[in-house]
């Protein structure tokens, strides 16, 4: 796979914290940089986009050394987490705004908005101003106004945020089928693991300025190499056994009325649809369980309970 | 005046007058010149608040917000006495032309004063802090992210500012424009004094016309022509300004820097920065300089303050000084109470729905648009009979109270309006009577806009020349009438001694409104 963007050492300070990262994302790839809120992964994309300039470290695209091209050579497209669409210009015309400065004739980007617009399914909304239209919309508006002036690589950031649940899971499915079409390489900026899981075909895992890893989906909630890691993706159990702790997700716990290599106290069980969660008293500590609903409801609160763990939870720490 | 300005001496409906407006020569060189002369002066005034607005909004120093609230200074900054601080600087014996002749030995002094550009100058100064007051708040309120958006889209610098920038600051741009045509087209005793005998505004001919030769007709005419201009004028303005207010603050990209990051940028903003100040305090500090000043010697005295105490200018004052001073606290006091008083009243009736309400609003916003000489011919021609209170303080008193009464709502309307009923509720349900709750709850709630309301009304009364320099009579001579009497009259030490007085008074209302009406949201 071709390299489509590298960033080597870069380094931002500020007075209170810093950003030091290294990473690659390959052409045609969704790469996710996932962390919390402060960890410095919006100004990373920016930093790609060029809006700020890194105090040292470089960006090379296909190749090429970017660090010093201003962002507006870039060719790099992004899509805000608010989308940032022109609130003083028409759907149409925030589509067109890269190719009319372009010069090119205007029955030519009245094709290129048409074409764009039915991808995105908004050719309907074409003549509406920003502020009239729904979430899920300004997203596709500001997909497609990115998308017209062919960039590279597109940035994404949060672009999820501000939308409700539904309509969430909705783009999401469309995202990847975008991306599928398309065969961009987008870096995809979320608070969100869920979604980043989902979506991405590498994470790269942030904190506090500093990548904590980088791997698929699958590598960062079974072969989580920092703490971090461990804590951030999915829930995890800290059991203490035999001098040793060992890290247990959820469902990697079975239970069982009669036998197991650990007895606790039923405290509770939540119930969450297809799946609950039963919450276990152990001697020094509590513990969550995970299994289908319809497997535990012979157990009850108060009861006691043994736990074993699947085989291959030991190889892993 | 609406009957005045149509009908005939004999009572029936004419036009007559308006068609003399643009028949007449005088009257029509008086309508061009109004408008190119409020048009030149907002012109110049954005060029020049521009750059400031882009300095506030986008850099971090040391002062800024003390910078910001100076922008205050000209609204209760009584044009009268940047009149004086400017013929004091820019004067035939002015400080510039002083030092230049004995600097430089020129022969003659530049005659600045009494020309177009003159005018201008003024205008410029007096209005440019509303430039950078409107257009700054509004830039720091747009994010960056839409500049940013259209760079990743390939545009250049200049593009992103023509094709991004300025439409999102279209809406301010629009609304300080506005106002500032609107104070200019108004414009009154800066024309009298600065413009000399060859300008005159509308404002100033319906002056003339009713002082001169008594003519209510076309003043009434000329009046309404004005006033119907200047109500589009502000409409525009409420209209956009609504929206200059919706766009809220969004988070920026990149972090303002320091003004000391860069030494480019730093040298031109001082410079700047410099200007500013310079230019919204040099003319206060020139009449407080000037008013210690012996006119002649240019020594240090006193004799201008005694002169002004003593009785040497009863004659032309018509009355004692201390009377005038007194009557200045009076009106201002009165106008602070009765002006609150509207305020609060419109507020309350303003917090149920109703249908038409936002027209409602613009009605109450109406003396804003009207000149106070405007509504000072209006009382004279009202108040004349069946009973004549002409002879009383009561026409001046009112017409106080209703220019200062536009600033007092829209102080106390935003506060009132967004205050949640339920400390009124809580407080009944506690045992008050909605009377007691009135003062134990609402009046605590309020108290910092009422003060902020009181310091703006009481600082328009005072400052206040228009409307009561043709209501006034000897024994109601207020500070600002006395200032012109002295001003025309070319006593500029005693007027300088008055002046500094005035300014005094002008800095407390500033430090006041400093310190009870931070980080509220904008009056005018």
């Amino acid at each position: 796979m071709n390299e489509k963007i590298v960033l080597l050492e870069i380094c931002k300070n500020y007075s209170d914290f810093s950003i030091k990262a290294s990473f690659i994302a390959y052409e045609g790839e969704l790469v996710s940089i996932l962390g919390p809120s402060g960890s410095g992964k919006t100004t990373i994309l920016h930093i790609i986009a060029g809006f700020i300039p890194p105090d040292s470290g470089k960006i090379i695209k296909d190749g090429i050394d970017i660090t010093n091209v201003r962002s507006e050579k870039r060719n790099i497209g992004i899509v805000f987490q608010d989308y940032a669409l022109f609130p003083f210009l028409s759907v149409y015309s925030n589509i067109a705004f890269g190719l009319r400065l372009k010069h090119i004739s205007k029955k030519e980007v009245d094709v290129e908005v048409r074409t764009f617009a039915n991808a995105f399914g908004i050719e309907n909304i074409l003549s509406k101003y920003p502020n009239l239209i729904s979430g899920g919309e300004k997203q596709r508006v500001a997909l497609a106004r990115a998308m017209i002036t062919k960039p590279d690589i597109l940035l994404m950031d949060e672009p999820m945020s501000s939308l409700d649940a539904k309509i969430r899971e909705k783009l999401r499915n469309e995202l990847k089928d975008f991306h599928r079409k398309f065969g961009i390489t987008i870096v995809y900026v979320t608070h969100d693991q869920t979604e980043a899981m989902y979506l991405s075909d590498r994470i790269i895992l942030m904190n506090n300025g500093r990548i904590e890893q980088i791997g698929t989906s699958v590598e960062l909630y079974y072969y989580p190499q920092t703490s971090f890691a461990r804590e951030f993706i999915g829930k995890i159990n800290s059991i203490n056994m035999d001098g040793e702790t060992l890290y247990v997700r959820p469902e990697d716990i079975k239970l069982s009325k009669k036998r197991g290599i650990l007895k606790g106290i039923v405290a509770d069980i939540h119930y969450l649809g297809s799946m609950s969660e039963i919450v276990v008293k152990l001697e020094n500590s509590t513990i969550f369980a995970l299994g289908l609903t319809r497997n535990i409801t012979n157990f009850k609160a108060g009861n006691s309970v043994f736990l074993s763990f699947n085989k291959n939870v030991k190889q892993r720490r | 005046m609406l009957k005045e300005a149509f009908t005939t001496s004999t009572g029936s409906f004419t036009l007559n007058e308006f068609k003399k407006i643009f028949n007449d020569l005088y009257n029509l060189r008086v309508v061009t010149f109004t408008f190119k002369e409020a048009f030149i002066s907002a012109f110049f005034t954005l060029i020049v608040g521009l750059p400031g607005a882009y300095i506030i909004s986008h850099y971090k120093f040391k002062g800024k917000s003390f910078l910001v609230s100076l922008t205050t200074v000209p609204f209760i900054l009584p044009s009268l006495l940047v009149a004086l601080g400017f013929i004091i600087l820019f004067g035939d014996n002015g400080f510039l032309n002083k030092f230049l002749m004995d600097v430089f030995h020129f022969k003659q002094p530049f005659h600045i004063l009494y020309s177009f550009a003159a005018i201008i100058l003024v205008h410029t100064f007096y209005n440019f802090p509303v430039v950078l007051r409107i257009i700054g708040a509004a830039w720091a309120g747009v994010s960056d992210k839409y500049e940013f958006a259209a760079k990743s889209l390939g545009a250049k610098p200049l593009e992103v500012f023509f094709k991004v920038t300025v439409p999102l600051l279209l809406p301010a741009i629009i609304s300080s424009f506005s106002l500032v045509f609107l104070f200019c087209f108004l414009s009154f005793s800066i024309i009298l004094i600065i413009g000399g005998a060859r300008f005159a505004t509308i404002e100033v001919s319906i002056y003339t016309y009713y002082n001169m030769f008594s003519d209510f007709k076309m003043g009434s005419a000329l009046a309404t022509f004005q006033a119907l201009f200047s109500l589009l004028v502000i409409y525009t303005y409420l209209k956009v300004s609504d929206i200059v207010k919706t766009g809220d603050i969004e988070k920026s990209i990149a972090p303002a820097p320091s003004i000391l990051s860069n030494k480019k940028t730093l040298f031109f903003s001082l410079i700047y920065l410099g200007l500013i100040f310079f230019l919204i305090i040099a003319p206060i500090l020139v009449v407080i300089v000037y008013a210690f000043l012996d006119p002649f010697s240019s020594k240090f005295t006193l004799e201008n303050f005694a002169k002004l105490f003593g009785t040497d200018y009863t004659y032309l004052l018509g009355t004692s000084f201390l009377r005038v001073i007194l009557n200045s606290f009076a009106f201002a006091l009165f106008t602070l109470l009765l002006s609150n008083l509207f305020a609060l009243l419109g507020s309350y009736g303003l917090k149920t729905n109703f249908k038409g309400k936002n027209l409602f609003v613009s009605i109450l916003m109406l003396p804003l648009a009207i000149s106070p000489i405007t509504i000072a011919l209006s009382f004279i021609i009202f108040f004349r009979s069946p009973i004549n209170l002409m002879n009383t303080p009561i026409p001046i008193l009112i017409a106080h109270t209703l220019l200062a009464f536009p600033f007092s709502l829209r102080a106390l309307l935003p506060a009132v309006q967004s205050t949640s009923d339920s400390f009124v509720f809580a407080s009944r349900s506690l045992g008050y009577s909605r009377v007691k709750s009135f003062f134990a709850v609402d009046l605590n709630l309020f108290k910092n806009v009422l003060i902020t309301s009181s310091i703006f009304s009481f600082a328009i009364s005072f400052g206040e020349f228009g409307a009561t320099f043709m209501l006034y009579m000897p024994r109601f001579t207020t500070i600002p009438i006395a200032l012109y009497r002295f001003l025309s009259g070319r006593h500029y030490g005693e007027a300088s001694a008055l002046g500094s007085i005035f300014a005094v008074i002008n800095i407390i209302s500033f430090i006041l409104i400093e310190k009870f009406h931070r980080g509220r949201e904008n009056i005018i």
